[in-house]
C-alpha cells in the first residue's frame, strides 16, 4: 500500500503515517542493533 | 487528492522510511531519488535503515517452494520433447540482436531464479535459504553451460528399460561439461538413480557422467561433469543404479545415443 492509501485506510493524517513508518523503522533499527549485540559470539566486540 | 495531502505526498526530505517500505507512489518515489541525490541527510538516512527494511522481508510467514519448481523453471525453458530434431547446419556470424534474442529465455529464466533466490519469496531458515541458493547456482549453471557458443543437440533414444523415454544431451566436442535432459523415465525409489555413462569402446573406456533424479513428471536434467573432454567418446547410456552411483553399469539401461 501507499502511505496515501494507508491515510485514507486508517483515517489518519498523511503526515502522521509518515511519522509512524519513519519512528517505526528507527525503533526496529534500535531493537535489532541490540538483538546482533547479544548474538554476537564471544571475544568479537569491538574494540 | 486535495492539495495538501498532494503536498505531502510528493516525496521529499524525510521520506527516506516511506521510500524504503514501498509505500510512495511513482512519482513521489521518483521525486525522493531527485531529492536524495543533492541531500547527503537523507541518503544517510536511507543507508542506516535499508538493513532493516531487508529484513522485514524475512519477517512474514515464510512458504516453501513446491519442490518440483527447479525442474519446471527448467521444462518450461526448454523446446517440447516430442519434436526432437537433427543438429542444424552451421549459423553464419548472428548479429548482436539475433543473439540476444536466441538467448532471452534463458536469460529470462536466470532472472527468475535469481530473484526467487534472492526475494525471501519462502525461506524462514538459513539452511533453507542456502538450499535453495545451491539450486539456483545450479540452474544457472545448466543455464549457461546449455547456451555456451558451439553447443549442439544429440537425440537418445529408449533403451529395453524404459521404452518411452527419450532424451537429449546438449555438448561441444572440445568440453568436459554437458547438460542432459530426459523425459517420460519411470520415477524411480530414493535408493535408486539413474546415472549417465560415457563411453569409447575402440579406447576400453567408459566413464561416469553424474547421477540424477526425474521428478513426477519423468522428466530429468543433469550437469554433465566428464573427467575428458567429449570429443573423447563415441556414445553414451543412462542406466538405473543405486543412488549414489556405481563404478560400472549394473542395472538395466534406459537411454542410449551417438555422441
Amino acid at each position: 500500500m501507499t502511505q496515501v492509501e494507508i491515510a485514507l485506510a486508517l483515517h489518519e493524517p498523511l503526515g502522521t503515517v509518515k511519522t509512524r513508518m519513519r519512528l517505526g523503522m528507527q525503533k526496529l533499527r534500535g531493537l535489532l542493533a541490540g538483538r546482533d549485540e547479544d548474538a554476537r559470539p564471544i571475544g568479537t566486540e569491538a574494540v | 487528492m486535495d492539495l495538501r495531502l498532494d503536498q505531502l505526498n510528493r516525496g521529499g526530505h524525510g521520506d527516506a522510511a516511506v521510500y524504503l517500505l514501498g509505500a510512495l507512489d511513482e512519482s513521489a518515489r521518483a521525486s525522493f531519488e531527485a531529492h536524495a541525490a543533492n541531500c547527503a541527510e537523507c541518503r544517510r538516512e536511507v543507508a542506516l535503515l535499508q538493513p532493516i527494511a531487508d529484513r522485514l522481508a524475512l519477517a512474514v510467514p515464510q512458504v516453501e517452494p513446491p519442490p518440483h519448481l527447479a525442474a519446471s523453471i527448467i521444462a518450461a525453458a526448454l523446446p517440447a520433447p516430442a519434436t526432437i530434431t537433427p543438429v542444424p547446419p552451421a549459423q553464419p556470424h548472428p548479429t548482436w540482436w539475433q543473439r540476444v534474442e536466441r538467448y532471452s529465455s534463458a536469460i529470462s529464466i536466470v532472472a527468475l531464479v535469481l530473484a526467487l533466490a534472492g526475494s525471501g519469496y519462502a525461506f524462514s531458515q538459513h539452511q533453507e535459504v542456502q538450499s535453495t541458493n545451491d539450486k539456483a547456482a545450479q540452474l544457472v549453471e545448466i543455464l549457461s553451460t546449455m547456451y555456451q557458443p558451439g553447443m549442439t543437440p544429440r537425440t537418445l533414444n529408449a533403451a529395453e528399460g524404459a521404452p518411452q523415454a527419450k532424451g537429449r544431451i546438449f555438448l561441444a566436442p572440445d568440453r568436459t561439461q554437458a547438460v542432459l535432459m530426459t523425459y517420460d523415465l519411470p520415477r524411480l525409489p530414493g535408493t535408486q538413480a539413474y546415472q549417465l555413462w560415457l563411453n569409447n569402446p575402440d579406447a576400453g573406456k567408459r566413464d561416469s557422467g553424474g547421477v540424477f533424479q526425474v521428478d513426477e513428471s519423468g522428466r530429468g536434467h543433469l550437469l554433465v561433469r566428464a573427467p575428458q573432454v567429449l570429443a573423447e567418446y563415441r556414445n553414451t547410456g543412462v542406466t538405473q543404479e543405486p543412488a549414489k552411483g556405481s563404478q560400472w553399469p549394473t542395472g538395466k539401461r534406459v537411454l542410449m545415443g551417438e555422441l
